[in-house]
């Protein structure tokens, strides 16, 4: 950056220099002052209303003749105007020159005054609201407030514990009016949950709508953002006190964004699940689903091993389980994509060293669609980004409120395309949209290559009449992206036999908008699950010409057709909607082991049960859609008889002579290092915000 | 005594009217500033003018014109601030009732100066006949061909749209005003960028009073050295040179007249026109002074949100910079003549019960202290007095003090702090006896 578009200045005696237009709060953080504050968050816009960072900012005086600063006649050193009031460290810019005092007796009085007057009408019951120990107000009080009360009146009395939706319970006499709620929810969100009615001391948040908020996607974050006990957690409520649990590093196991989790443990229970900052992946947000979504590492769990429905010690599991596969022929795995690295690479020496002509399937169509070659923040500095049959909303919430960031603050459109009863949400949240023939994304994508290279009249009649999308439509959309300079596309999940072709028209497609764009373009089909990517690194793919999504996943087929003689599933519940006939097939394996954590239509069904535990209580690594790779650290110790994943498929290995020593992930991620050079991340250490290893 | 410039026109029988308007000589500023003068030879003439800003700040017109980027490639606004609710306010719904076309003309004047086609009158809700006479003077001046394409035959083309307020003080103040307008919860936002920047949908935006929009017309017309021709201008200023020397509009620079709202127990209170500068004892008089057995104590120069003077003050120049030297400010111009049979104690507590109502909740001091100030002095007012009570109302008062978001809040100390600096006796009193010295009943309302 260029040095007149920096300011010096100081604060509380510190030099430092930062980019013009640098507020004072960010820029006293960055030294690592910490300034008091409610309203103010980093990720939500500039507000100015708490009045709690107030600080005492002079200014050099300049000359308006010269231009030049005034200097004392006699000690030659610059002269400095106190500006008439406190100011907002959260509004105030830093300018050339000034001065900013954080701790004078000043400063400090008045953000006693401030704190005296939130806790006016704000309940001093502390010991019984769920915010206890980890409330901003109290922190704050504790630290700056007057230290005592003259407010004697009486306080105003709102409604207390209301249920909305299913998930938040608002407390209107806790809120301090902040805004941070309807900030994050207009500014990111785009969900009116709440808004905030009448005005003065009365303000106070309500439901925005009268229907129950149970299609929120994103509220649960207000949770987290609400400095003090007005939103809280209907499921966390009550369950623990902050400073019991045991907050670990997680990654979230929902999809492939992989968002960066704090886990909250507690007496082997896992309470909550927030999220952890990581600008790269999810900044300070997790969607609703990785949030709430955890009663099942506690409900409905197989807690130790099982042959034939009794329970056995984990010998005789082990036992039992090589002694079914070690001679079998035909022996197929079935991979949950949530499946850790770690247990992924194990059963993958399991598979090819230790047994006869096996393959292994993951659950997901990552082996025909590719890896994306594009980063989140590459896609946030896109504009526009097309959405082929891509549902990101649902599929992957945290990718697309980050760019609904984007686009809100006019830096990105969003254009949704796809079948006209498709995402009728993403579609009236995008920028723009336009509904697509079923079965025509292919068609599209051809069209778009085509268009770019090539918009005349017949090209888009053609490609019209093909897509069923209006030719002015696709006029306008082949202008824009012709016009942008880094336009991305993301295409969704797509039918068996659409992948090759939607690939190499993806290849075309990238090639003519590459042409002389300076920025490489993102373009590539965006799908599979949390560890899809990492799957494949750790080797867990199967032949080139055994792939298949969905129904027609090769093992489904061999199954049906008697070529498969055992089958392992690891995680999931793939045999959930199983039909008749592939129930039947199943009961006439040699043996069906399961390996995962909870009770489910494919444990019932199999012979041999191996109880994991799960990713709140151990040690693994995922990779994103990105290549990012995360590392997660238990908060619980597994509950009952359970087994870490690694462990388990490490003592398998062993009893074949494929594993020697210590099973712990550190020995795992050595011994992964050491196979290949490209798992030679996993020896090296990984830092809060993951390691991009593969692009 | 009265100097009617704003005010021309307000006693002759259907001024209201287009016709006798303009047989009076109404729209010939318009036609001059359209066909005489480039926009910004008229912003430069409301600039040397030294006309201030009548809604209460008193910053200079013609600067904020100026502030406009009239190359911008995106839209340009006029919002006309019609929402008064100052109390003891009420001289803007006078002249909006009595001389509606100079407040249409003046509109148009800005938009041609500016480069808006648009402009919003948002009118406070109460203003039942101001909206009347308004929407019947948009719908004359439509038909005249003075709004709407082309007009007066000149390339402008604008339109003016009434927009009526719901009832909140806080939407006279600008950026809630053009929050409210555009379908927001109305608070204040955050400056800069101010409104010349981006306003009303993030556009460049002139944000102007009633008044200050209807002094235009005539400034337009006779000119700003005309203008300058009475009340107290700062000599200093040459607006026939128009170059160096000090800033027109600034400072001791208080040109014009000024249109007065009087009110208390007098004997003839109302609205008056009269230069700057003329004292308030001038303005008492007009008045015709205070009812019959009533003395003078204190006077609330400029609108509730200005600090009450004592009557050592009665013979003040009525200029901006003359009662910003006296601790208080000359405001929204709503001189309030406070009597000895008046409670300062209730006082007080009137204009204070109005902030807190008024709040708009935005920020902590003004939602919370506003609260906490009235509890006290509405204890203190109805004989529940505890020891302490009025280092209290001091501490509430401090704490408040330059914490504020906006004007909103830093308006609840002004009446209490200066209550107490007048009249500590009367407060002590209360304190001491749970009662009140003068034994008035009733609530003393304002205005």
């Amino acid at each position: 950056m260029s040095a007149n578009s920096m300011v010096k200045l100081t604060i509380d005696g510190q030099e430092l220099t930062v980019p013009k237009g640098t507020r004072v709060m960010p820029a006293a953080d960055s030294i690592g002052i910490h300034i008091p504050r409610f309203c103010y968050h980093g990720s939500l816009s500039v507000l100015g209303a708490c009045r709690v960072c107030l600080v005492q900012a002079f200014n050099p005086v300049i000359d308006r003749a010269t231009g030049e600063p005034v200097k004392d006649d006699e000690t030659g050193e610059p002269v400095y105007r106190e500006m008439p009031t406190l100011q907002t460290s959260c509004t105030l810019e830093c300018t050339e020159g000034m001065k900013i005092v954080t701790d004078s007796e000043k400063v400090l009085q008045g953000r006693a005054n401030i704190i005296e007057f939130i806790l006016a009408n704000h309940p001093l019951n502390c010991p019984i609201c769920d915010k206890g120990g980890e409330c901003e107000l109290q922190e704050m009080t504790m630290l700056c407030g007057p230290g005592r009360q003259l407010f004697t009146e009486s306080r105003l009395n709102q409604d207390k514990a209301r249920r909305i939706g299913a998930s938040i319970v608002l407390d209107q006499e806790r809120c301090i009016v902040c805004y941070r709620c309807t900030r994050f929810l207009s500014e990111w969100a785009s969900e009116q949950v709440f808004e905030f009615h009448e005005r003065g001391g009365h303000s106070v948040i309500e439901p925005a709508l009268k229907e129950p908020i149970g299609k929120a996607r994103f509220a649960g974050n207000t949770i987290d953002l609400c400095p003090v006990g007005a939103l809280t957690s209907e499921y966390f409520r009550f369950s623990a006190r902050p400073w019991e649990l045991a907050d670990t590093p997680g990654v979230c196991p929902h999809c492939a964004v992989g968002c960066s989790l704090t886990l909250g443990g507690r007496l082997g229970t896992l309470c909550r699940v927030q999220p952890r900052t990581n600008y790269y992946v999810n900044d300070n947000w997790i969607c609703d689903r990785g949030r709430y979504d955890y009663a099942w590492v506690q409900d409905d769990r197989l807690v130790a091993p099982e042959v034939d429905g009794v329970r056995v010690p984990w010998e005789t599991a082990v036992e039992r389980t090589v002694s079914a596969l070690a001679d079998i022929e035909s022996i197929a795995a079935v991979v949950d994509p949530a499946t850790p690295c770690e247990t992924g690479f194990l059963l993958q020496r399991f598979m090819s060293d230790g047994l006869k002509a096996s393959s292994i399937y993951v659950e997901d169509d990552f082996d025909l669609a590719g890896p994306f070659p594009g980063t989140i923040m590459d896609l946030m500095y896109s504009d526009p980004v097309i959405l082929v049959s891509a549902n990101i909303l649902e599929d992957q919430p945290i990718l697309w409120l980050r760019l609904n960031r984007r686009a809100l603050e006019g830096k990105l459109s969003m254009v949704a395309i796809g079948a006209p009863d498709w995402a009728p949400d993403l579609k009236r949240l995008a920028t723009d949209h336009a509904d697509l023939q079923p079965g025509q994304a292919v068609a599209f994508l051809n069209g778009m290559a085509d268009l770019v290279a090539s918009a005349d009249a017949s090209t888009l009649t053609r490609v019209s009449t093909e897509t069923g999308i209006p030719a002015e439509w696709l006029r306008g959309l082949v202008e824009r992206i012709s016009a942008a300079k880094r336009p991305a596309l993301i295409v969704g999940a797509l039918p068996t036999g659409e992948y090759a072709p939607a690939r190499s028209a993806l290849d075309r497609l990238t090639r003519s908008l590459q042409a002389d764009r300076k920025m490489p373009v993102k373009a590539g089909i965006l799908v599979g699950g949390a560890n899809s990517r990492g799957l494949r690194l750790v080797g867990c793919s199967p032949r080139a010409d055994a792939r298949g999504s969905g129904e027609t996943r090769p093992w489904r087929q061999a199954l049906l057709a008697g070529d498969l003689n055992a089958l392992i599933v690891v995680g999931g519940d793939p045999l959930c909607d199983a039909s008749p006939e592939l129930v039947e097939a199943v009961r006439g394996l040699s043996s069906l082991v399961y390996l995962g954590t909870n009770r489910n239509a494919t444990s019932e069904l199999a012979t041999v049960k191996l109880a994991s535990a799960s990713f709140a209580e151990e040690p693994f690594t995922f990779v994103n859609f990105e290549g990012r790779l995360q590392q997660s650290i238990p908060t619980n110790e597994p509950i009952e008889c359970t087994m870490p994943g690694l462990r388990v498929v490490g003592r398998l290995c062993a009893a074949l002579g494929l594993w020697h020593g210590e099973l712990t992930a550190d020995a795992v991620r050595r011994s992964m290092a050491e196979t290949a050079e490209t798992l030679r991340p996993w020896a090296a250490p990984i830092g809060e915000q993951g390691e991009m290893i593969a692009s | 005594m009265q100097e009617f410039r704003v005010l021309m026109g307000h006693d002759t029988p259907g001024y209201a009217s287009i016709g006798v308007y303009r047989d009076h000589g109404g729209y010939e500023a318009l036609r001059k500033a359209l066909h005489q003068m480039t926009p910004t030879e008229v912003t430069d003439e409301v600039y040397w003018s030294g006309l201030r800003g009548r809604g209460g700040a008193g910053f200079c017109t013609g600067m904020k014109w100026r502030f406009i980027d009239r190359s911008s490639p995106v839209p340009k606004y006029v919002v006309v601030n019609a929402d008064e609710g100052e109390p003891g306010t009420f001289k803007d719904r006078f002249i909006m009732e009595h001389v509606p076309h100079r407040v249409i003309e003046g509109i148009l004047i800005a938009c041609h100066a500016v480069g808006a086609a648009k402009a919003y009158i948002y009118l406070r809700g109460e203003l039942a006949l101001c909206r009347e006479r308004l929407l019947t003077a948009i719908e004359e001046a439509r038909r005249a061909g003075l709004l709407g394409a082309s007009v007066l035959g000149s390339d402008f083309d604008v339109d003016i749209a009434l927009h009526r307020g719901a009832g909140a003080y806080i939407c006279g103040e600008e950026t809630a005003l053009l929050d409210s307008l555009e379908g927001r919860r109305a608070q204040p936002r955050l400056k800069p960028p101010f409104p010349a920047q981006a306003g009303l949908y993030g556009c460049p935006t002139v944000v102007n009073n009633i008044e200050t929009l209807a002094n235009v017309p005539l400034i337009v017309e006779h000119g700003a050295e005309w203008y300058r021709s009475v009340g107290a201008p700062n000599p200093a200023v040459d607006a026939a040179a128009r170059t160096g020397g000090p800033p027109s509009g600034f400072g001791p620079d208080s040109p014009g007249t000024r249109v007065f709202s009087v009110s208390g127990k007098l004997n003839n209170p109302g609205v008056f026109e009269v230069p700057m500068g003329t004292p308030m004892s001038a303005l008492f008089g007009l008045a015709g002074g205070l009812r019959e057995g009533l003395e003078l104590r204190a006077v609330i120069p400029g609108g509730s949100s200005a600090p009450m003077i004592g009557p050592e003050h009665f013979e003040i120049p009525l200029t901006f910079q003359t009662l910003a030297d006296a601790g208080s400010m000359l405001g929204s111009g709503a001189v309030v003549f406070i009597d000895d049979q008046t409670c300062p104690v209730d006082l007080a507590l009137n204009l204070v019960e109005f902030y807190e109502h008024e709040s708009c909740g935005k920020c902590t001091p003004c939602r919370e202290g506003g609260q906490w100030m009235r509890k006290v002095i509405q204890r203190i007012a109805h004989g529940q007095c505890r020891e302490g009570d009025l280092e209290l109302v001091r501490h509430v008062s401090d704490g408040i003090k330059g914490k504020c978001f906006c004007a909103l809040g830093e308006s609840i100390p002004a009446p209490v702090n200066s209550s107490l600096a007048l009249f500590p006796e009367h407060w002590q009193y209360h304190i001491e006896h749970g009662s009140c010295p003068i034994g008035a009943k009733e609530y003393s309302h304002v205005g």
